[in-house]
Order: structure tokens, then C-alpha cells, then sequence
């Protein structure tokens, strides 16, 4: 019984999309090349001006402090996104730019007063 | 102020109580233990007072405190204050102390007078606990924290905090997870003492049925107000923090079902123990969680340090529990053996088996990125795909025995009996499946769930029949008359089998998640998007502009098949004290499907960004949960009592006469 359930977390856990690497910005700029295919969540602050929206299509810097990577995306945002909003992105990463499959604002997460 | 001093007089009062209960427990003196129950009800009445101040501080717009200035604002629509209470840390801290100290006030009270040292025993853990809150309160949490400056205005609540929902959500949370603590101090209490025996259960009977009942309302309405208000067209991301309310529920569900083995067969005593431990440790894991910001996640309360203070005392809370039970094994010993592998028990043990495995893998996928930072430190997060991989098998074979269980009898069944009461379920779910498969439903999980689904609710229906066959035939009732006399003459049985079949109508609706559409697309007035069988036109935005908020309402008309079937009306509200856009959905409801609706964003010229679901089944979830929350109700209307059925009809036929 315990096998089958091992069995089926292993399966679970390696099948694509149920893990991902979770990355600052600055770790997805230094330079180790990281295998295109796989998915990452790259976490930081959007910096402020860099919102541009057309459409669908959203791009924005991210940044950590120190290292920026531009972020483009089709998908809907959360209404928490804005200028110095603290998000994380889900995508791909192809050396240039970061695709998001999807962005999610951790921000002023909904019990916390903000500052 | 009264608040702080109220605190410190709460824990000295909850110390005393500590020290009495222990002494009383000791030496089996029973004023020691009256003493330290009269200690208990003080120390709930200063905490109430804590409450009180808190909260006519909120209504009262006392900016002195910082909590007021942090979590509401002059504008603040009245009952909404009231969920800021529970809103920042500090505050649900003290709900959450408030919930605990009269809950074991009132379990001492009413369940006390049988057996005075496991009732002492007992007292002595809850006023431990009680004492360890109000530490938390008093040192690193205080609510009461005044300010140096006092603002004009306070930061105001999060907006999405302002929704009916979560007015009840938190609190039914909270009330499900500071009730497990009652049958976890019984089952501590009854092995400390030494009186172990297979009854100490049923003196807490009632409270795990409560706070398992309001914990799975609590996270149903969660999911309802993640659904309604967040606008991503989902119920449920299993986020760390939903996990967290899930995982407790899971072992609660697990004990509910194998306790009752314990009391019809005098077996499983450890591994109730061990369960009941670990739905209380489970459930405190995640107050830890949700307020350590160890796990990233999008509920993260705070990143403070009282996530410190909660893991030393989640240890001592465990190997405190395991040790209770290693030095008292002796007492737990099994009175009797699994007879048969077709029997009720083993359908029991097979239910435990998968709701601990559940219970396993959230656990596993929650920690996992813990785990693996800390061995190989490279950062992973584990997604939905994971979980919902594992629930889908986890979840098809629980709801196939919830069909199967029922049907079995105890100790042991010949094969010929089961399978004569198999057959109707497992046709008419045979029907199903071959059915939708022949009308193109192409999807195997879908295809197994809608099966499974029907095979249980046959079989509970064919429960009812044979339940109420005998009201139709010797007393001549209708067929609803007779089903509600048997409804209400087990309520513990039939009670039971409602929730089952609430269980199903809610799996029903899951499994119509395998057929969602989503179709995002950017319209300009009077342009036109599908989704589904639905045409949506974008016909313009709507301007307002309350004290509040700038309100920002779109049109947007709905066809279908070339005709008008209504007009929905999303919003992209701006609000001004929190200066945060936030989005109101507009949702199509049927049996059938959602139709679900936001506006993302919207330009100066007019056009739009529209986000638009079709989620079929979803409605079945909110029945299904309605139809479990007839059942708890039913389950807890019944007599607190193990009267066997046969002596409960005996004495409501003495009553008849009587009243007669």
C-alpha cells in the first residue's frame, strides 16, 4: 500500500509542470545557461515606468535590486499589479527575455495591512 | 485601556487554572478541579474583555492602536469591521485565543461530571495551550501596540477582505481548528490519567463532529470566495494555506470514520490517538504556516517573528502526544481482530488508508520545497498539476468506497449478499460512463468520476429504500414520510450517508473542471468575443465615483445560438483608501455551467480586456455542500448518547404513549 502510494507521489512529482525552480532575478541573470525547456518562477519588484500594456500583451522590468530581466506576457494580471508591486512569474526563459505563462502579485497579500 | 491589563490578568488566571488542574489530577481531589474550572471561566471572561476593547476600538476609529490604524479606516462599511478583527495577525490571534478558552470552558462544563481525573487531565492540556496563546499575545503579538504619532485616518482593510464571505469564512476556520483541540485534550486526558479505555471518544463525540462540520463549511466558503472575488475562475490553487486547512480536515475525516470501529469493535485504539494527534498538530502546523512567511504564498500574513515562537511549541505539542501514547500502549490494546476481508471494518480501514494518504501527499507537496531548499538548497514550488495527479485516483477510489462501505456488513458478509446489493449501483454507473462515452465525452477521468459518482448515489439511495421499506410497509407511510422517519430515527447513519451523497454532488462538479474553456481577448466597443457555445459583446464601460471607489462597469451582452440570453456587468473598481485596482466578476449560473466574467483592464479610449470562463458543473459544488451541511446538521441534532437503535425507538414509542 505504501509503495503504490510512493509509486504514484514519485510519478506525480515528475511529471512536467508540478515542479518548477524558483529563482531571484539576479540568479536567472548570472549567466549559468538554464535549460530553455524548463519552467521557472522568477521572483521580484516591478520597476516603476517600465509597465507597458497593449492589449493582451503586458511587458515590464523585474528586478531584485540589483539585476533586471524584462517580462512579457499574455495573460490577465492580478489587480494587486502595479508599479513596485513584489511578484512572481511562471514561464520560460530564453536567455533574453522571460515569457509568463502566468503572474501572480504576492503584494499586500489579502490579510496584511499595507504599508 | 483595558485591553493589555485585561491579557496579563487572562494569563495569570490561566496559569492558576494550569496549576489547579494539575494538582487536581494528581491527587484525584475533585474541589482542586471544580477550583481550577472556576480559574478557567476567569480567564475566558478577561479575554472576552480583551475582545471587547479590541473591537469598540475598531468601531470607536481609536487610531491610538496601531492594529485600528493598520486594519481600518473611517470609510469602512460597518460589518466589515467587525472582520478586522480577525483581519491582521494580532487580532486573530486573540479570536483564535478567545474561541479556544471558551470552547474548553464549555467542553469542562458540560462533559465533565463522569470522570473527574481524565476531565482534570484533560483541563490541564487546554489551559496549557490557553496559557501558550495568551504568551503570544502579551510578548510578540500584542494587538494592543500603541502608536507614537495618531493618524487622522487608518490604512483601511484589504477590499477583498470586504465580501460577506469572509465575515463567516475565518471564523468557521478558526472554530474548526480550535475545536480539534477538545477531543485532542480528551484523548491526551484519558491516557494520562490512565483510563484509556474505549469510551473516552463519546465524551467528545459532539465537538470533532462540530469542528470538523465547521471546518468543511469554512473551507467550501473559501473556496466560494476565491471563486467569486479573485476573478482567476478557480475555487482552489492548493496554496500552501489552503493546504494547510485541508490537511487537518483529511486525518478529521479519517478519525470520524475509524472511531467508529473503535466503538462498535474495541479495535484501532492507537491509531485513533494517533489521529486525533495529528489533526491537532496538523492544524496548528498551519497556523505556523500561514503566519511564518516559511512558504511563499499569496495568503502570507506577515513575515514577523511569532512563525518562531509557533515551531518550538509544535514540537513539544508532538513528541509531548507520541510520548503520551508510547508510555500508555498497554492500555490501548485491540479487544478484537479483522474477521473477514468483506466487512465493514475493512472498508473503514481502507477509507483511513486513503484519507491518510491524502493527507500524506498535501503534506508532502507543501514541505517538499522546505525540504528540498534545505538538503540541496535549490528553491522548487510545487504546482496543481502535482496534487491534482494524486487526487484524482485518491479521490475516485474515496468516492467508490464511500458507495461500497455502506453495503458491507460488519464482522463478515458472504459474497452472494454483496453482490446482490452491489448490482443496481454498479449498473446504473456502468450506464453512465458507457453513455457519456457514446454521446463523445472523451475525457477517461471525467468518464470514471461521473460513473463513480452515480454508483455511490445509487447505492446511498438504495440505503434509504431498504431503511425506509419498513415505515412503507407496517406503518403505511408515504415514500417522504417514511424517508424523513428514517432520516431522523438513525440520525447518525442516515445523517451520515447525506453528507456522503453532498460528497458526490461536490466530486460531480469537480470533475466538471475537465471541461473548462477560457478565452481572454482585447474588445473595443461593440466588438465581439466567443467562449463556449457563448458570444460575448463588449457594448462600453460605465463610470462612477463613490466615497469609496471609482466604480468602472462594463456591458457586455450574451448570446447564444444567435439569440440574447442576458447582460452581464463585470467591474474594475479603483479603490481610493487602499489605492488598489480591484476586479468584481459577474457570473452566469446553471446547473449546467458558469458563465464567469471579468474585466482585467481598460483603456482611456474605451476598449477592454476581457477574461471570460465557461465552468461547467460548478454549481453542483455549492449544492453538494448545502446538501453536507443538511447532513451535519442531522448528524449533530442527534442524541448525544450511544443509545442503540433499538432502545431509542423503544423509548420514542414511550413517549408517544405518554403523551397519548
Amino acid at each position: 500500500m505504501a509503495i503504490t502510494l510512493f509509486g504514484l507521489v514519485g510519478w506525480a512529482m515528475s511529471r512536467p509542470g508540478s515542479t518548477s525552480f524558483y529563482l531571484e532575478v539576479s540568479e536567472l541573470e548570472a549567466g549559468d545557461p538554464l535549460p530553455t525547456a524548463q519552467e521557472y518562477r522568477v521572483n521580484g519588484r516591478v520597476v516603476p515606468g517600465s509597465v507597458d500594456q497593449q492589449g493582451l500583451r503586458t511587458s515590464f522590468a523585474l528586478t531584485d535590486g540589483s539585476a533586471h530581466v524584462t517580462v512579457i506576457t499574455n495573460e490577465p494580471l492580478p489587480d494587486t499589479f502595479r508599479d513596485r508591486s513584489d511578484v512572481v512569474a511562471r514561464g520560460r526563459y530564453d536567455g533574453r527575455t522571460f515569457a509568463a505563462s502566468e503572474v501572480l502579485a504576492k503584494c499586500p497579500s489579502k490579510f496584511k495591512a499595507k504599508a | 485601556m483595558l485591553g493589555r491589563p485585561a491579557l496579563l490578568c487572562a494569563l495569570v488566571a490561566m496559569t492558576g487554572a494550569l496549576v489547579l488542574f494539575f494538582l487536581g489530577a494528581r491527587t484525584d481531589r475533585r474541589d482542586l478541579s471544580e477550583a481550577a474550572s472556576r480559574a478557567l471561566a476567569v480567564a475566558a471572561a478577561f479575554i472576552s474583555l480583551a475582545v471587547a476593547a479590541l473591537v469598540s476600538a475598531l468601531f470607536a476609529h481609536d487610531f491610538s492602536l496601531a492594529y485600528v490604524v493598520n486594519y481600518s479606516s473611517r470609510s469602512l462599511a460597518g460589518p466589515y469591521t467587525i472582520s478586522a478583527l480577525w483581519g491582521g495577525m494580532e487580532g486573530s490571534l486573540l479570536f483564535w485565543t478567545l474561541l479556544l478558552t471558551l470552547f474548553s470552558t464549555v467542553a469542562i462544563r458540560s462533559v465533565g461530571s463522569t470522570r473527574p481525573v481524565v476531565v482534570s487531565w484533560a483541563g490541564c492540556v487546554l489551559a496549557g495551550i490557553s496559557a501558550f496563546f495568551l504568551l503570544l499575545l502579551i510578548v510578540p503579538a500584542n494587538p494592543f501596540t500603541t502608536m507614537s504619532e495618531i493618524p487622522a485616518d487608518g490604512r483601511g482593510l484589504n477590499p477583498l477582505l470586504q465580501s460577506p464571505g469572509m465575515l463567516i469564512h475565518p471564523p468557521l476556520l478558526y472554530t474548526g481548528f480550535v475545536g480539534f483541540s477538545i477531543p485532542f485534550a480528551w484523548a491526551m486526558g484519558a491516557l494520562l490519567s490512565g483510563q484509556a479505555d474505549s469510551q473516552w471518544f463519546a465524551s467528545t463525540r459532539r465537538w470533532t463532529l462540530f469542528a470538523w462540520s465547521a471546518l468543511s463549511i469554512g473551507i467550501v466558503l473559501g473556496g466560494a470566495w476565491a471563486y467569486t472575488e479573485l476573478g482567476w475562475g478557480g475555487y482552489w490553487a492548493w496554496d500552501p494555506v489552503e493546504n494547510a486547512s485541508f490537511m487537518p480536515w483529511l486525518t478529521a475525516t479519517a478519525y470520524l470514520h475509524s472511531v467508529v470501529i473503535q466503538e462498535k469493535r474495541q479495535m484501532l485504539k492507537v491509531w485513533n490517538v494517533a489521529l486525533i494527534l495529528a489533526t491537532y498538530v496538523l492544524a496548528v502546523f498551519g497556523t505556523f504556516l500561514t503566519r511564518s512567511g516559511i512558504l511563499s504564498s499569496i495568503h502570507t500574513f506577515t513575515e514577523g517573528d511569532t512563525g518562531v515562537w509557533f515551531l518550538p511549541f509544535l514540537a513539544a505539542m508532538l513528541l509531548a502526544g507520541l510520548a503520551t501514547i508510547a508510555l500508555r500502549l498497554d492500555h490501548l490494546k485491540s479487544d478484537n481482530r479483522l474477521d473477514a476481508l468483506v466487512s465493514r471494518e475493512s472498508a473503514f480501514l481502507a477509507n483511513n488508508v486513503l484519507f491518510v494518504a491524502a493527507a500524506f501527499t498535501v503534506l508532502w507537496g507543501t514541505v517538499y520545497p522546505i525540504v528540498a531548499e534545505v538538503v540541496t538548497g535549490v528553491r522548487l514550488s510545487v504546482g496543481p498539476a502535482f496534487f491534482n495527479a494524486v487526487f484524482a485516483p485518491l479521490g475516485l477510489a474515496i468516492v467508490a468506497l464511500t458507495g461500497i462501505g455502506p453495503l458491507m456488513s460488519w464482522r463478515r458478509m458472504s459474497r452472494g449478499a454483496l453482490g446482490r446489493l452491489i448490482r443496481p449501483p454498479v449498473i446504473a454507473g456502468s450506464a453512465v460512463t458507457i453513455g457519456l462515452a457514446v454521446a463523445g465525452v472523451r475525457s477517461v477521468g471525467a468518464l470514471l468520476a461521473f460513473g463513480f459518482c452515480t454508483f455511490t448515489a445509487v447505492a446511498i439511495g438504495g440505503e434509504f429504500v431498504r431503511g425506509s421499506r419498513v415505515y412503507r410497509s407496517r406503518h403505511r407511510l408515504g415514500w417522504a414520510p417514511a424517508l424523513a422517519r428514517t432520516l431522523l430515527r438513525n440520525r447518525r447513519r442516515y445523517g451520515g450517508y447525506v453528507v456522503h451523497l453532498g460528497v458526490v454532488l461536490i466530486v460531480i462538479g469537480f470533475a466538471g473542471s475537465a471541461f473548462k474553456v477560457e478565452r481572454n481577448a482585447f474588445l473595443k466597443p461593440g466588438e465581439s468575443m466567443k467562449v463556449g457555445a457563448y458570444n460575448l459583446t463588449y457594448e462600453g464601460m460605465r463610470q462612477a465615483r463613490t466615497s469609496e471607489k471609482q466604480i468602472n462597469e462594463a456591458t457586455v451582452v450574451v448570446g447564444r445560438g444567435g439569440s440574447r440570453i442576458g447582460v452581464m456587468h463585470p467591474q474594475s473598481n479603483f479603490h481610493f483608501a487602499q489605492r488598489q485596482p480591484q476586479s468584481e466578476v459577474a457570473i452566469r449560473t446553471t446547473p449546467v455551467e458558469d458563465l464567469y466574467v471579468v474585466v482585467t483592464q481598460f483603456d482611456a479610449d474605451g476598449s477592454a480586456a476581457i477574461r471570460s470562463f465557461v465552468n461547467p458543473l460548478t454549481w453542483w459544488i455549492w449544492a453538494g455542500a448545502a446538501v453536507m451541511a443538511l447532513g451535519m446538521g442531522v448528524l449533530l441534532s442527534g442524541g448525544r448518547g450511544e443509545v442503540a437503535p433499538a432502545a431509542a425507538r423503544n423509548a420514542v414509542r414511550e413517549r408517544v404513549v405518554v403523551a397519548g
